[in-house]
């Protein structure tokens, strides 16, 4: 045999390897067959190639899974994760607020306090023809008011099972002393662990969750939490040097609810399911929607969110530590965005600003941002930098899609053909909308309706923002509504308008059905120019030339010992949308002008219809919109009532680019439940 | 070509030692390739790994009803796997006989082999063991 060859191995698969020992063998002379595949050489060199190939397997696979950037196994990255101090986030359930009132019977007297236990069930409304059971988190009593009547309020509520178990510390049995949970889909933040003494000394005293080991003393009642390698949650407890021991005979008695998975958000219907007092009658009314309910945190989400939880070192300190904590701890957020006080204008020193979209719904309650700010960035934050929320400001998109089809290239009815696009719309503004930071491209959405179906021809869209305004009834205040991006000059149909109606007083005293127009200012030549430097030495009149789209504009400047005192327009000039001017001549220097376009604004007028359907104007100067930076300022504006439910007005303009983006706490959004968010017309082509 | 040159050379696939060096016995020419052909028909289909079509399907035929439609099924399964995975041998006669009262195919194989003078004959026997 030749002693000299090598065994050449690129490539680890079957093949490769086979045909890298086929190739060694070429350079010998005793054994020739092993290229036929009947020969008993071939047949070792298949077990040779099969072992080869097998074990170059179990090496990639052990190679990937000791890193987490290349893990695939849960368990594989939940373990990598625990090195990093992170526990990947439980299931979570579906959570609500409720206030609920018991009205006792009137004959009974006897109760004059009454408590709500924990894990008091309440029955949701139905959807989807199932009814969720909710439960009560936190104990509370409360004494009678007057009327017979106990008022629980700000309760808790979670979806889901209670479940208990009981184990017993038995150091022969369970030496390891970690006990395992049975169930999935736990939501560890309503883990209640309990350690009762001995059987027959049942005072039991409770165990926290540890989050800190630099706070854990020998004597501290805390237990540990990890995912185990079956998914499940394990629970374990100090050593007595870290974290209290647990003593032979022990029994540990551990609580917690169980997720009956994602279905239950969005509800707002809740009844105990029994009475607290025998006789008496319950009211409950919700603060809100159910919602957050969510899977246990993904692989991908563990790689993401581990390592800058690592980073973070459970602290909230730097833009990104807001983010992860408010993203790993409080799952009922959709978007989360956050800014520093020194980014305002003016800087405001020693403030963060969060702002947020929930999962369900766009406003957060005052409940949930003191729960926020208390229990989770407070404790951890740096002193003396405070957190503030700000309301996030939306901006809601309302689309009109024109849609030209081929209707012999598809079998769908033009109502189907209407679904589809509107899908397509939803998905679009689904993977693009609803956080922070995002951007409005039309031709992207135009592409998502052509490919949503083939027989679509071409598709337009015309778009409107919509903001909504409360404003105070009754009573006068100014108003500035900021759209973030530069408005189109509105004519005819590309108009703000305004829905619902709102009322006013006209001069008779006689209360009319208003609603706002803007007016843009026609003139579009120079309205002022400002001076931003006067210069010096000037010992003539230096020339003035406004330099723009537009032409015909011209004007000459006052000189008072040798600066630019003032200037005087001779001529307004028409058609300019931009424009600069330069100061030359006069034997000065460093005078400086900036001419103002009177279109970049226009006037707001409040205006109603008479029984003759005419139009009238109540009041032609509400305000102004300015196009260029995308504000209308309202003024002096006291509406008597609003012509709907939640008495808030929409703005609906026209944006000036079909591209736009958002910053800071302003959030596009789209509400895909709101049929007039997106109308579309369905043209078959030819027609 | 000399003629003591062997032109086919493979190892004894049932390991037997040599007697007197202990090495294992090596199998040249017409038995180096007996030796193949016996492989080839004694391995199932998938029985090969990475490799699911070499081998025939005898095993299988075997608890198929003995008789003379069978026999012709394996005949063509010999044919084919030869033709296919064995080619340094050409097939000059096939004959698969059913014995029922024994429950076995006597097959008659003759082959010549490319490169090598004479044509082998070997006789076998198919039998089904479980």
């Amino acid at each position: 045999m030749a002693s000299n060859a090598k065994i050449q191995l690129g490539q680890l698969d079957f093949d490769s390897i086979k045909t890298s020992l086929k190739a060694f063998l070429q350079s010998q002379s005793q054994f020739q067959d092993y290229n036929f595949e009947g020969a008993g050489l071939n047949v070792l060199l298949d077990v040779l190639a099969y072992n080869t190939h097998y074990n170059a397997f179990y090496m990639n696979m052990i190679a990937n899974e000791m890193f987490m950037d290349s893990a695939t196994l849960r368990s594989s990255v939940v373990s990598h994760a625990k090195l990093l101090g992170y526990t990947p986030r439980s299931t979570t359930t579906s959570r609500v607020v409720v206030d609920c009132t018991v009205t006792r019977a009137a004959v009974d007297t006897s109760t004059e306090i009454l408590t709500i236990p924990r894990f008091t069930p309440f029955i949701s409304e139905s959807i989807n023809g199932t009814s969720y059971r909710f439960l009560n988190i936190t104990e509370q009593t409360v004494n009678l008011t007057n009327v017979n009547k106990f008022k629980f309020t700000d309760l808790e509520l979670k979806e889901g099972q209670e479940t208990s178990y009981v184990f017993s510390v038995d150091l022969a049995t369970n030496p390891t002393q970690i006990f395992d949970l049975p169930d999935f889909n736990i939501d560890t933040s309503t883990l209640q662990v309990l350690v009762q003494k001995s059987p027959s000394n049942t005072l039991r005293e409770v165990y926290k969750l540890s989050t800190d080991a630099t706070e854990v003393t020998s004597g501290s009642k805390v237990f540990y939490l990890e995912e185990s390698v079956s998914g499940k949650y394990q629970i374990y407890f100090g050593d007595g040097i870290i974290g209290k021991k647990l003593d032979d005979g022990n029994l540990l008695v551990v609580t917690y609810i169980v997720s009956n998975g994602t279905q239950a958000n969005g509800l707002s219907k809740f009844k105990l399911q029994s009475q607290l007092l025998s006789g008496s009658t319950s009211n409950t009314v919700s603060q809100g929607k159910s919602s957050g309910a969510s899977l246990p945190e993904l692989v991908d989400d563990i790689k993401f969110s581990a390592p800058k939880s690592f980073i973070a070192q459970n602290r909230a300190v730097t833009k990104n530590d807001y983010i992860t904590l408010l993203n790993k701890k409080y799952p009922y957020f959709d978007a989360v965005t956050v800014w520093g006080g020194e980014d305002e204008v003016p800087p405001i020193y020693g403030k963060v600003f969060i702002s947020a979209k929930p999962k369900f719904g766009f406003e957060i309650t005052q409940e949930e941002r003191d729960y926020v700010t208390d229990n989770i960035i407070k404790p951890i934050s740096v002193l003396t930098v405070t957190p503030e929320f700000i309301d996030a400001d939306y901006i809601y998109l309302n689309m009109a899609a024109t849609v030209r089809y081929d209707p012999s290239a598809t079998n769908k009815t033009s109502q189907q053909l209407k679904q589809t696009v509107r899908n397509a719309a939803k998905a679009y503004a689904a993977a693009n909308f609803n956080s922070f930071n995002a951007a409005f491209e039309m031709s992207r959405l135009l592409r998502a309706i052509d490919d949503s179906d083939p027989s679509i021809d071409s598709s337009d869209v015309e778009l409107f923002l919509e903001k909504q305004l409360e404003p105070a009834l009754l009573t006068t205040a100014s108003y500035i509504l900021d759209y973030g991006t530069q408005l189109t000059k509105g004519y005819g149909s590309t108009k703000l308008y305004t829905k619902p109606y709102f009322e006013l007083e006209d001069s008779f005293g006689i209360t009319r059905q208003c609603y706002i127009e803007e007016t843009p200012n026609s003139f579009s030549g120079i309205e002022k120019i400002n001076i931003i430097n006067p210069g010096k030495n000037y010992k003539k009149t230096p020339t003035i030339e406004i330099i723009g789209d537009g032409n015909g504009a011209a004007a000459y400047p006052v000189i008072v010992n040798g600066k630019i005192q003032s200037v005087v327009i001779t001529n307004r000039g028409i058609d300019y949308t931009t424009a600069y001017a330069t100061v030359s001549g006069g034997a000065g220097r460093l005078g400086e002008v900036d001419p103002i376009i009177q279109g970049k604004t226009g006037t707001l007028r409040i205006f109603y219809y008479d029984t003759n359907n005419n139009k009238v104007i109540l009041v032609s100067d509400a305000g102004t919109v300015d196009y260029v930076d995308g504000k209308l300022y309202l003024n002096s504006f006291a509406p008597i009532d609003v012509g709907n439910y939640n008495k808030t007005i929409s703005f609906f303009m026209k944006p000036s680019s079909s591209n736009f983006a958002s910053s800071r706490n302003r959030l596009i959004t789209f509400d895909p439940d709101k049929l007039s968010a997106l109308t579309i017309q369905i043209i078959p082509i030819g027609s | 070509m000399p003629r003591n040159t062997r032109l086919y050379s493979d190892i004894d696939i049932n390991f037997t030692p040599h007697p007197v060096t202990g090495d294992i016995m090596k199998k040249t020419d017409y038995s180096a390739i007996s030796q193949s052909i016996q492989n080839l028909l004694l391995t199932n289909h998938y029985e090969k790994p990475f490799r699911p079509e070499y081998g025939t399907n005898i095993r299988k035929l075997l608890f198929e009803p003995m008789d003379l439609m069978t026999a012709s099924i394996i005949n063509e399964e010999i044919r084919n796997s030869i033709k296919n995975f064995e080619p340094r041998v050409l097939i000059e006669f096939l004959e698969i006989i059913p014995n029922f009262e024994k429950n076995q195919y006597n097959v008659n194989l003759t082959y010549s082999v490319i490169n090598l003078f004479s044509p082998i004959s070997i006789t076998f026997f198919l039998q089904r063991a479980r």
